[in-house]
This record gives structure tokens, C-alpha cells and sequence, in this order.
């Protein structure tokens, strides 16, 4: 028997440190706790360690060279409970598997900076459409249907929007609401507006906001077009933790599914925002380089005392605390809890199609299917497509097509919510080499040697200096839980250590499919009203289409908050953050897990707005643990009060 | 519940590890709270000040992402710019304004030699939250027994506060007085923060 | 005194026309233009340099690909992307080049990759019969130890838990909003072609590559009757699109689109990656597509910047600088 290195014990233990970790660790440092944050990278310095080797596709795109490395984990796929699932095995261009985080600021290293709030009718899906359009009408797009609501409402929420928004500083110009009050239901009203102001916009931006702008939207008013929400600082700022951040320079190695670290920290990160105030108040301690394996419970089963892990040598350590976080990317997030038998996991029975059971119940999807219903035109606006810009900057969008601003009787193939759309953003947010050789497809109609040949070759001449763009969209609706797509453990494969890696069962849901129809007539008109030629609607796809192509980096789900206990885990204390949440079973209040959070229903927004949408819960988290710690003393049970 | 291992399976790891230097705190960046917040309601309070004015000293340094811990706010002004701060900032005020001329605590350093500085300025003094600002109007500087500079004039770079837009004097302008007053370690401290804003983007 | 000079004269002479082959002149701090003898051995200095470094950008020689890969590699990359008279191709970026030192390093060896067993082929159709898998140890450890909580969401665990699993596919009907949809689901997963889980095989990239030319020669010599790098243009091309649309029956795992993906990938990764990995030499690929690759708008004293180039509505081509470069200017320049 090895020995077991026997850390002190803290009061919070943070699991993974990134976006929602950052924030817990930072305000419970500052509230004069001993804090302890752990990850399995290492801590990335951006002065040192980005500044002269990022601009790198083959390192940085390809060879994901400050990523988690699949030798030591990876992840299985399938779209059906009846199937064998295949591990990923390399990393691949375009980006199909997540690139889940590695090191201090996690998957926040690399994302293009999109953010805009979730909408209040996301909070309340189920009721507000039971409710509008009768109670089968979900079961009736989705026979598996699973949705459920979130505890609290979108009111209840607004305030940990605030701070979240203010300590990443998020640029933008409010979201879209006419009259941005609070009787705006259908629209993410704000109690105050972004902290930062939008970044330049581009002509093909300006064409859209003025066209819209003199167009009726669905809900019978004017579209109110607003500048896309960014992460990516427009200016020199700094946050209520007092940590001083750089301006974005545009050097556009951002986006374009690369995803660049920013080696000026203008690029919203826990390790440029939260950590540094925690770090300086001497409460926290970071172990890097550490892999979380399992956690310890208490005897009765319903605490957990302690966090273990293995550091770079394979030594194996035990870190002991009152409180825990989960902050770790979502699928780790919920195969930690299999691991350790935390809550109740999820069993399918495909021969009913329901299941029971908590812990990686409800995987959904929040980025647009490679394939599917789309609609594109092409406008007279040229630009420089090479790197020049940012990845979220630029452009504008409209709200008005999104969540229930307009009326979904009639509509067929029926769906609920709707899509953000916009258009816009920089052409060149981000180098598009890798991407293009990675993605080169076989020969087909529009290229009958592929990429290969002379005429081929002859298409990739000045391709980034276009003369004219194309603008449309493969919009979906929201991707609603259902029953049969879920995370569990697999069976056959492990990760370095010999533990069972997590498994992903998931396929496309009607509803997604569904409102591409309606959506791509709405964008369609704007297209022509642009003075796109060339306006052209896709080939409808339908749902259920089996064939894998969907984007495992902006999943969201598998450990619901929720005030059902026998679909989600309970009471309005769960903090939802991205991938994390804060877990609170209510049969046994007092419960001292807090898990990062999950999304419990998207809408059909930008991918990383789920980040957004799941910043306000890791303020709820944080809130909650300063109760808990607070009350652990007395054993009051502060949920009561 | 006993934490559930999987007997021998630890296996030996050939997994690429990276380097992890964790920064010291005295590495970060990072302002204050208590001068944090009266940036804040300074920023909010002066919010339509009709005068040129930015804050200047280590508050505008650190700011701007210079490692540098101020103790106390300033703010570069005009000498009307002084009265409506005042005015403004009445409640706060423990030193009235008036014309003063005092020695700067550290010498500059002209061709190795120590030489006193002297700033007169048209100053008045306030308490924020127990947080010192020191307004100087018209702020002149005089190196050894040179002449009087000029008042010294910026045009002011913004910084946002928690969302409340700040004016700060440009850290060029703090880099060639730095300079000119031989204190080279200042000079570095800014070049460094550029280093962090830029990375050699031309 | 004079000689130590032109020593530090010539080295700083080195390193700034080495970073940026201005032609705007090269700033030495130290001397003036006073002396002309000097002037002109800066100029000589100059010239030396441009040529020298065209010479060391044009990188030759193998480390990985053996004679005969070496010369059908060649003819491959040629073929998919062939210098003509639109701008220089393959050949002239050094494709080849980066393919080879990709093949020696990390890429060949799998370095990065999740290689564990068992590998089952993707695609595999239901029609195969059921697909039975035996669980890792590890997993029927877990699932034996009697708690619910290790029970998997498929189904499955407790007493008997190593027993092989199985996979037999299914074909599904839904019906939603009025309309019948059948969907059916192959044994395994059916990944669209280049993405992370298609790869499934327990050879790492450099054997794939070795098996898959010598199987792609084999091809070319039956059904061709020669030597791929034998072939004219449009069977060579030909060839290619075989491989794409798995016309060889010669060999079905892996099958040949998998290597078609990959050379077609790879040839276009030589052409466009940095300079760095060997290919894309002389940025003649940059040069061809228009791309950057890291001048910003002033790397060559242009006087432009990104926020004016981001939001421009008609393109401005810049000559492209690489990360070599890029970093010799950081580290020598201010």
C-alpha cells in the first residue's frame, strides 16, 4: 500500500480552476477563508507562455499544445444506447471533440469570447409553454421530453449577472429589449448595463443594424438590433476585485475554432480575472498539475470529507475540507460523481424510453448541427479575412427571434424557443489554415476532385481578401433534454490511472430541427432586405439523423438544479455555472456538496452564453458556501431561513 | 463510504506535464480594495466635471497594469479644475485649497548625482472612505536650481472602473518624466506593463 | 578597436536584417552613416544574409519517409496541389518537407493520441450482427462492488458484471409533431470523415502512413499498370479519388478514404502551416491564399493597424511574417 500524503484541511476545496472555480475561490478567499484550489494542468503564464509561440495552428490547433492531453483522458461517443461507443482519439480541425480545459482559466483559454444573457423564459420553459400552448405540447415535439425548470427565476438571478459581468468585464450595449424593464418577459432586461462598451463594428454589421432596424420582426415590433455580447475587453478596466486587465489588440489569432489563448488577458479567464485577487489575499492555495480522482464520503454516505488526488510523480494525496466545489469541465464534473457514488446516477431504459435517477441525466447541445435547414445570400462587402480582429467583436444581433417572442401556434413542424441571430463579426477573428486542411471534404458536386487539382487550388487564391461575403445561418432551436441522451461511465475504456473514462450518449432532438424551418424564412427576408443576391434555403434536414456530427465543446447538462429531486438535484442554493453546479440533494439538507453547475435548459443562443448563463451561478455558490460555513458551527440549517 | 479504488491501478504516467509557475502575489496586479472603492466614487462624483482632470500618481500607473501599490489617490489638474473638484467634493475636503510648494521626498538622479524636486502646484486635500486624494492644479516641476517647468498638460487615456469610465494621465507622459528625472525603475516597471498589453504587436 | 566594431557592427547587421527584410534600411544604433566604408559592408552584409536565409528556408533532406515513400509522396502532393500557372504549389512550399518531420515527431508518433484497446471500427453496420465487448477490469470492479451508485445509465452491472457486452445496434421510429421518423443506428458510431473518433486503429500515424502508401502503390500498380509516380496527371488524380470514394477492395481496415482524408489534410497543412514545420517555405503558400501569418499591418513598416483593418470593407494584402520572425523581432528589437 502506497502512502497517502495527508494535505491540511481547508474550509473550501475548489475541483478544477476555471471560470466558475475563480469566482467561488476569489469571494470566499477575500471573506477571509482558507481556500484551496486544485487542477489537473499546470498555471498558464500568458506573459511567458503564449506571447511569442501562439501564433501557431499546427501547435495550438492541431496539436492542441496547451490542452488536456488525450493520453491522459479522453471520452467516449455514441448517438444510441445500443451502441458501441468510440473514444476520441486525436484531436482533429475542425474541432469536433471538446477541448476541454487544461490549467488555472480551464476551457476559457480558449474560446472566442461570445457571451449575451439568457433570456427569462429559459428559466421558465416548461411552465410558460405548458401554460401558452397547452401541457402536452413538449412531449408532443419530443417524445423522450425531460425538461424541467430552473429553481429560480430570471429576476432572482439578474443580480449575480451583474456581478459576474463586472468582474469579467463583458463589453456590450444591453440585449435587445425595447424597453429593457422588467416587464420585458421575453427579452434579458438589465438592472445595469454592461461594463464595458462594444468593440467596432464592421460595415457588414452596420448594413444588418440598419436593416432591421426599418423591419417588422414576428412579435409585431421593430427588431432592436444591440452589439454581440463580447469577453473580450474593449478597453483597459478594472474589476470590483481591483485586478487590472488589458485591452483587446485585435491581432485576430482569437476565434475561428482554434481558439487562441490571449497572451494580453483582454480574453476573460479565471486566471486574468478572479485568481490573481486570490492569489494576493493569501487565502488560496492552487495545487496544479494534480489529478482529482475520486472524492471521500463520510461513513453515512452523505458528506464529503475529503478530495484525493495524484500529483506529476503519481504520488497520491488526500485534501480534506468542510466545503467542496465542483468547478471541473462538465463531463468530468459528473463522471467524479459516479466515481465516488455521490447522488444517484442516471439509468435509461430504452425499452420505455424514461429513466431514473440524477447524475448525468439531461445532456444537451448549444451550438449550431454541421448539418441542417440553412439559409445564406451574399453582399457586396469585402474585408481581410486573415487574422484582424477578435473572435466575438464586430458584429450585432437581435434578440427578437429568440425564446417566446413569438407566437408558436400553428407552426409546422411545431417547436418552442427560437435563435439568436446576428451578423457581422470580424471576418477575421481567427486564422483559418488549419481549420480549411482539416475539414477538406471528398469530391462532390460543387468540387468534383475535392481538394485536389488545379481548379480547386485555383478557389484558395486571395481567399482572405474577399471582395463580397456570404451571410446566413444553420439556426436552431433550442436543444431540449430528453431521456435518452445522457452521460455515464464506459465500460471498456480508461484514462492513465485505470479509471473508467466518461461516455456521452446523444443524438439530435426534434425541437432543434424543427425551428430551422420557421427561422431560416425569418432570416431569409432579412437576407433580401439586406440586398443579398443569391438568397438560397438549404435542403430541409431532418431530425434523428444519426450521423455524429455534433459539437461536443458546447454541451451543457447532466447535473441539473432543479426543485424536482427526482429529476434534478434540489434547492434554490444549486449554482449553476457553465458545467458546474451546486449540488444540494434536499432529503438531506446540510448537504456540503457543492458541485459546479449545469445548465438545465438552453435556448437556442450562442454556445458560450451557456458560460454566461452559468456565471450567475457560481455567485449563487459562492453566497451559498459563506451561509453554510457560517451556519456549519451552529447546525442551523440556513436553507430554512 | 471508503474511497473506492481500483486495486493496482495506478499505472505509470507518460503523459506530457507542463511546467507550472505559480506567480507570487507581489507579482499581480492588483489594486486595493478600500482605494479601489474610492476610485470608484471619485470616478462616480466627478462624472460631469466640466475641468480637465485625471488621476495621476501610482493610481494611474496601477490602473493602467503597472505593479505598483499606491497609498493614496492624486489627480492632475487646472487650477479651475481644483475649485469645481472642491466644490464637488466638498463634504470630503480637509485641506483647503491653496498655492503650495513643497520638496518631493525622493531626489532625481541627473548624471548620477542626487538632485532635490521641488512641485508647486495650486493643491487642496480630501478623505474618501479613509482614503487620502491629494488635487494639484497647474502642477509644475523644478529639478536642482533649473528653471520651473510648465504646468504639466496631458491629454487623458480612459480606464473603466467597474463600468465608471476614469480618466488617467497617459503613461507616456509618466515614462518621459520618469526619464527626465533619472528614475529608471519606474521606467522599467511601465515597460514591463506595455510588454504585457502589446506583446510586440507592431 | 576598428575590427571589434565591424564584429558587433556585423552581428547586430545580422539580426535586424535577418527579422525584417525591410527596405526602408537597417537602424544600427551605434554607428552612423559617416563611415561609408562600413556602409558597405552592411550592404554586403545584407545581401549575404537575404541569400543565406532563402537558402536556410529551403529545407531539404528526410528523416522519416524512406527512398520509395519518398518519391510517391512527391508525386502525391504534387498531384493534389500542383504548381500551375495560378502560383507555385506543393513543390515549391516543400510539402513534402513538413510531412516527413511531422511523420518523425510528435504527429507519427501518436504522441498526443488516446491509444488504448480495444480498437472497433467505426461505421461498423448493424447488419455485422451484434458487437460484443468484454468491460475493462476496472469498470467490472466498480460495478461489482455493490453500490447503485456505479450502475450505468445503459444498463447493466452487478453480479456479473465482466461479462462481455453487447452492441447490437437498433433501428428507432419516432414520431414527432404528426410525422414518422426511422432512424437507424450501426453497432458504432458513423463519424463524418476527419473527426476525432474516425481514427480507430492500433497503429500510431507514422505505420498508418507506411501501410497505407505501400497499399496505395500495390493499387496503382494492379489497376494502373505502373508506379503511381509513373502514371499521367489525370490518372495520378484518378488514383486519389479512387482512394476517396473506397473503390480498392485490397484493403477495407483502414479503408482507403481514411488515407485519402489524411494525405488531402496533410498536403494542405504542408502548404499553409508556419514555416517553422518545414513546409510552406518562403510563405509561398501564405503568399497564394493571402494570409498574414503574423505582420499585423507594420511588421515591415507599413504604417497599417488592425483596428482599421478589421473593420475595412475592401481587402489590403500584407507580405506575410512568420513566427521565426515574429520572434526575432521580439527578442532582438525594443
Amino acid at each position: 500500500m502506497s502512502t497517502v500524503i495527508q494535505e491540511t484541511p481547508v474550509d473550501v476545496v475548489c475541483l478544477g480552476v476555471g471560470f466558475m472555480s475563480g469566482v467561488v475561490a476569489t469571494e470566499l478567499a477575500l471573506a477571509g477563508n482558507s481556500v484551496v484550489g486544485i487542477t489537473k494542468g499546470p498555471y498558464w503564464d500568458y506573459v511567458n507562455d503564449y506571447s511569442t509561440t501562439k501564433y501557431d495552428e499546427w501547435g495550438v490547433g492541431l496539436g492542441r499544445k496547451y490542452d488536456s492531453p488525450l493520453p491522459l483522458q479522453s471520452t467516449t461517443i455514441r448517438n444510441d444506447s445500443s451502441q458501441f461507443a468510440l473514444p476520441v482519439r486525436r484531436y482533429t480541425m475542425p474541432i469536433q471533440y471538446h477541448a476541454l480545459g487544461h490549467g488555472v482559466g480551464g476551457a476559457a483559454q480558449h474560446y472566442g469570447g461570445g457571451m449575451g444573457r439568457f433570456g427569462p423564459w429559459a428559466y421558465e420553459m416548461a411552465k410558460r409553454t405548458s401554460s401558452a400552448y397547452g401541457a402536452g405540447f413538449l412531449a408532443s415535439i419530443n417524445p423522450q421530453d425531460d425538461t424541467h425548470d430552473w429553481p429560480l427565476t430570471y429576476a432572482q438571478y439578474e443580480p449575480y449577472y451583474v456581478e459576474w459581468e463586472k468582474a469579467h468585464g463583458i463589453c456590450g450595449n444591453y440585449n435587445g429589449s425595447p424597453t429593457n424593464s422588467s416587464s420585458d418577459v421575453n427579452y434579458p432586461w438589465m438592472s445595469q448595463n454592461y461594463p464595458l462598451p462594444p468593440h467596432p463594428m464592421t460595415p457588414l454589421a452596420q448594413l444588418f443594424q440598419s436593416t432591421v432596424q426599418g423591419m417588422t420582426a414576428p412579435n409585431g415590433q421593430k427588431y432592436n438590433p444591440f452589439p454581440s455580447v463580447s469577453a473580450l475587453s474593449s478597453q483597459p478596466y478594472t474589476n470590483q476585485y481591483g485586478v487590472a486587465v488589458n485591452p483587446c489588440v485585435y491581432d485576430g489569432y482569437c476565434g475561428g475554432l482554434c481558439d487562441y489563448a490571449c497572451e494580453t488577458g483582454a480574453k476573460a479567464n479565471a486566471a486574468y480575472r478572479t485568481i490573481p485577487a486570490a492569489i494576493k489575499s493569501g487565502n488560496f492555495t492552487l495545487v496544479t498539475n494534480a489529478y482529482i480522482y475520486r472524492l471521500e464520503l463520510n461513513p453515512s454516505g452523505n458528506q464529503v470529507v475529503a478530495a484525493h488526488y495524484y500529483d506529476a510523480q503519481g504520488n497520491d494525496h488526500r485534501q480534506p475540507g468542510t466545503v467542496f466545489f465542483n468547478g471541473m469541465w462538465g463531463y468530468n464534473m459528473v463522471r467524479l460523481m459516479l466515481l465516488s457514488g455521490l447522488g444517484t446516477p442516471y439509468v435509461y431504459n430504452s425499452g420505455t424510453g424514461t429513466g431514473t435517477g440524477t447524475v448525468g441525466r439531461g445532456l444537451t447541445n448549444g451550438y449550431t448541427p454541421y448539418r441542417g435547414t440553412n439559409v445564406s445570400g451574399t453582399v457586396n462587402i469585402g474585408g481581410n479575412s486573415y487574422p484582424a480582429g477578435n473572435g466575438s467583436g464586430g458584429g450585432v444581433s437581435v434578440f427578437d427571434l429568440m425564446d417566446d417572442n413569438f407566437s408558436h401556434t400553428n407552426i409546422s413542424p411545431p417547436f418552442i424557443g427560437g435563435g439568436l441571430f446576428g451578423a457581422g463579426g470580424y471576418l477575421g477573428g481567427g486564422p483559418g489554415n488549419i481549420t480549411f486542411a482539416g475539414g477538406v471534404s471528398a469530391p462532390n458536386a460543387t468540387n468534383p476532385n475535392g481538394a485536389m487539382g488545379s481548379a480547386f487550388k485555383a478557389t484558395q487564391q486571395n481567399k482572405y481578401l474577399p471582395t463580397k461575403q456570404s451571410v446566413g445561418a444553420t439556426p436552431f432551436a433550442p436543444d431540449l433534454p430528453t431521456f435518452m441522451n445522457y452521460i455515464d461511465l464506459d465500460p471498456h475504456y480508461t484514462d492513465a490511472y485505470g479509471d473508467p473514462v466518461s461516455r456521452l450518449t446523444y443524438d439530435w432532438t426534434p425541437n432543434t430541427y424543427n425551428g430551422a424551418t420557421y427561422l431560416v424564412n425569418q432570416i431569409k427576408a432579412i437576407l433580401t432586405q439586406m440586398g443579398a443576391t443569391s438568397v438560397t434555403v438549404g435542403a430541409t434536414v431532418a431530425p434523428y439523423s444519426a450521423h455524429n456530427d455534433w459539437w461536443g465543446h458546447h454541451l451543457r447538462g447532466g447535473l441539473r438544479i432543479g426543485t424536482d429531486p427526482n429529476a434534478g438535484t434540489a434547492t434554490a442554493w444549486a449554482a449553476l455555472s457553465g458545467y458546474n453546479q451546486l449540488y444540494y440533494n434536499s432529503n438531506t439538507s446540510g448537504f456540503n456538496y457543492f458541485a459546479a453547475g449545469e445548465i438545465t435548459n438552453t435556448t437556442g443562443n450562442n454556445a458560450t452564453a451557456g458560460t454566461h448563463a452559468a456565471g450567475p451561478q457560481s455567485y449563487r455558490a459562492a453566497e451559498g458556501i459563506k451561509k453554510y460555513l457560517a451556519n456549519v458551527a451552529t447546525n442551523v440549517n440556513y436553507l430554512s431561513s | 463510504m471508503p474511497v473506492l479504488v481500483v486495486p493496482d491501478k495506478a499505472k505509470p504516467l507518460n503523459i506530457p506535464v507542463f511546467q507550472s509557475r505559480i506567480p507570487k502575489p507581489e507579482e499581480l496586479v492588483v489594486l486595493d480594495k478600500p482605494l479601489l472603492e474610492a476610485t470608484l466614487e471619485v470616478g462616480n462624483l466627478l462624472k460631469d466635471c466640466k475641468a480637465k482632470w485625471a488621476l495621476a500618481g501610482d493610481i494611474g500607473e496601477i490602473l493602467n497594469g503597472v505593479n505598483i501599490q499606491p497609498d493614496h489617490l492624486t489627480i492632475l489638474t487646472n487650477v479651475a479644475g481644483c475649485e469645481e473638484i472642491s466644490k464637488k467634493l466638498e463634504r470630503f475636503q480637509v485641506v483647503a485649497s491653496r498655492h503650495v510648494e513643497t520638496q518631493i521626498r525622493r531626489n532625481a538622479e541627473v548624471e548620477a548625482k542626487p538632485l532635490p524636486v521641488m512641485i508647486k502646484s495650486y493643491r487642496s486635500q480630501f478623505n474618501l472612505r479613509g482614503q487620502r486624494l491629494n488635487v494639484h492644479g497647474d502642477l509644475r516641476i523644478k529639478v536642482g536650481d533649473w528653471d520651473w517647468g510648465d504646468p504639466l498638460d496631458y491629454e487623458p487615456e480612459y480606464v473603466y472602473v467597474i463600468g465608471v469610465k476614469v480618466p488617467v494621465i497617459p503613461l507616456e507622459l509618466k515614462t518621459q518624466l520618469y526619464r527626465g528625472l533619472g528614475w529608471y525603475d519606474r521606467v522599467s516597471k511601465i515597460h514591463a506593463a506595455m510588454a504585457r498589453r502589446h506583446h510586440k504587436i507592431v | 578597436m576598428v575590427s571589434q566594431t565591424r564584429r558587433e557592427f556585423l552581428k547586430l547587421g545580422l539580426a535586424a536584417a535577418a527579422s525584417a527584410a525591410a527596405a526602408s534600411g537597417i537602424e544600427i544604433p551605434l554607428l552612423g552613416n559617416q563611415n561609408s566604408n562600413l556602409q558597405n559592408q552592411l550592404n554586403s552584409a545584407n545581401t549575404q544574409v537575404t541569400n543565406l536565409k532563402t537558402k536556410l528556408n529551403t529545407v531539404t533532406g528526410f528523416v522519416s519517409l524512406n527512398i520509395s515513400e519518398q518519391s510517391l509522396l512527391e508525386s502525391i502532393v504534387e498531384t493534389i496541389i500542383p504548381s500551375d500557372s495560378t502560383g507555385p504549389g506543393a513543390k515549391e512550399a516543400g510539402v513534402i518537407y513538413f510531412i516527413d518531420r511531422a511523420l518523425a515527431g510528435d504527429y507519427g508518433q501518436s504522441a498526443n493520441m488516446f491509444m488504448d484497446a480495444p480498437h472497433n471500427p467505426p461505421r461498423t453496420p448493424a447488419s455485422a450482427g451484434p458487437l460484443t465487448v468484454k468491460p475493462s477490469t476496472a469498470w467490472a470492479f466498480l460495478q461489482n462492488y455493490q453500490q447503485t451508485a456505479y450502475l450505468p445509465a445503459g444498463g447493466g452491472g452487478g453480479v456479473g458484471a465482466a461479462n462481455p457486452i453487447p452492441y447490437p445496434g437498433a433501428s428507432r421510429t419516432y414520431t414527432a409533431g404528426g410525422t414518422n421518423y426511422t432512424v437507424v443506428y450501426g453497432v458504432t458510431a458513423s463519424p463524418r470523415v476527419g473527426s476525432g473518433i474516425n481514427y480507430q486503429y492500433p497503429v500510431n500515424m507514422r505505420e498508418f502512413w507506411r501501410i497505407s502508401l505501400a497499399a496505395l502503390q500495390a493499387y496503382s500498380k494492379k489497376y494502373y499498370s505502373g508506379n503511381y509516380q509513373t502514371l499521367s496527371s489525370a490518372n495520378q488524380l484518378q488514383v486519389l479519388k479512387d482512394l476517396w470514394a473506397n473503390t480498392p477492395k485490397t484493403q477495407t481496415n483502414p479503408p482507403p478514404s481514411d488515407f485519402a482524408y489524411e494525405l488531402t489534410f496533410m498536403t494542405w497543412a504542408g502548404f499553409l502551416m508556419d514555416p517553422l514545420y518545414g513546409g510552406n517555405q518562403n510563405m509561398v503558400g501564405w503568399d497564394y491564399v493571402g494570409f498574414n501569418g503574423v505582420n499585423f499591418g507594420n511588421f515591415y513598416g507599413e504604417g497599417l493597424d488592425q483596428k482599421t483593418l478589421m473593420v475595412a470593407s475592401s481587402p489590403t494584402k500584407l507580405k506575410p511574417a512568420s513566427l521565426a520572425q515574429y520572434q526575432q523581432q521580439a527578442t532582438g528589437g525594443a
